[in-house]
């Protein structure tokens, strides 16, 4: 206990003699033009569209949507829509009807999608954290 | 913060004479833990401007969970760290030998009556020798933090690691001063 106590002793009085190092005369310039071009250097991150156009898109498209299913004439039993309803499922049924999808297919095509979604989650929060760096 | 604290809120608002008030601030300790960690002045220098960098740019992240300056040294001390692991220079740690009470006595006395230049010389050759991880935990404990458990902090050590930590390292400085101190100031002094 008594040597450890003369080694910490020799080691403060050592150490009390110490000074510390100075880097070069321009370090913090240096270091300021270093920041410097990072700021340049970050990209700048906007989405192609902005918001307000999506919102706008948004809103036609509801609005379309809206008048093809109020539009036809009064005096129809059915409205407008319906005929085109019938006309596109006769249109996927006549498209699909031959095809024959297996079980497995069903689930792989099922988890192909989920992957899909999931690795689009991650990449996006990725490239949006690195963007922020 | 007041008076000669830097205003961390201008820096990350861009200001950059704030900026230089904070790297010049702790330029002086990164730079110094730098050089005894990688002994070399060039790439310690490289290393230490890299370190303000990140600073600059983590800046926004960080909370005030620990003090500005344990935040800074936990980031030099971690660049440095990968560089080393770049340059594999990790560096083994020299043998803990015992050592008896009269050798630590005698290196006293010779330390004593040695001029002070001469002495900072030696202290310098000596720091150099030690093991990356022993130069920061004795260069960040005798002039920064005597906090053991702000010091851990910056080394991702518990604060008994930190404890047992300083008194090998200074055991390994003792034995590296040991080689150094020639026998015969030993036996003249001692």
């Amino acid at each position: 206990m008594d040597d450890q106590k003369e080694l910490e002793k020799l080691v403060d009085g050592f150490f009390e003699s110490d000074q510390l190092d100075s880097p070069s005369m321009n370090f913090t310039n240096s270091v300021l033009e270093k920041v410097g071009h990072e700021r340049a250097a970050r990209i700048s991150y906007a989405p192609l569209l902005p918001k307000w156009v999506w919102f706008s898109v948004g809103l036609v498209c509801i609005l379309i949507t809206g008048l093809v299913i109020t539009s036809g004439s009064p005096d129809d039993s059915e409205p407008l829509y319906m005929d085109y309803l019938k006309s596109s499922s006769s249109f996927v049924s006549n498209l699909f009807g031959q095809l024959e999808l297996s079980n497995i297919m069903g689930y792989v095509a099922v988890a192909v999608g989920i992957m899909i979604c999931f690795q689009a989650s991650i990449l996006t929060r990725n490239f949006n954290r690195r963007l922020a760096q | 913060m007041q008076g000669n604290q830097p205003n961390i809120k201008a820096i990350i608002a861009g200001d950059s004479h704030e900026f230089s008030k904070l790297v010049d601030q702790y330029k002086n300790v990164v730079f110094t833990v730098a050089l005894r960690m990688l002994k070399n002045r060039e790439e310690a220098e490289e290393v230490a401007q890299d370190t303000f960098v990140k600073v600059f740019k983590s800046l926004k992240r960080f909370k005030g969970d620990s003090k500005l300056s344990t935040w800074i040294y936990r980031i030099a001390y971690n660049t440095c760290l990968d560089r080393l692991k770049k340059n594999n220079r990790e560096k083994q740690n020299i043998s803990v030998d015992e050592m008896e009470g009269f050798e630590i006595k005698s290196m006293d006395n010779a330390l004593e009556h040695m001029v002070s230049s001469e002495r900072a010389d030696l202290i310098k050759s000596c720091v150099q020798k030690l093991s990356p991880k022993d130069a920061a935990l004795l260069t960040l404990f005798y002039f920064e933090e005597k906090n053991l458990n702000e010091l851990g902090s910056i080394l991702d050590m518990n604060g008994n690691a930190v404890k047992v930590g300083l008194f090998r390292a200074r055991g390994r400085l003792a034995n590296i001063l040991k080689q150094h101190l020639e026998p015969e100031i030993i036996r003249n002094y001692g």
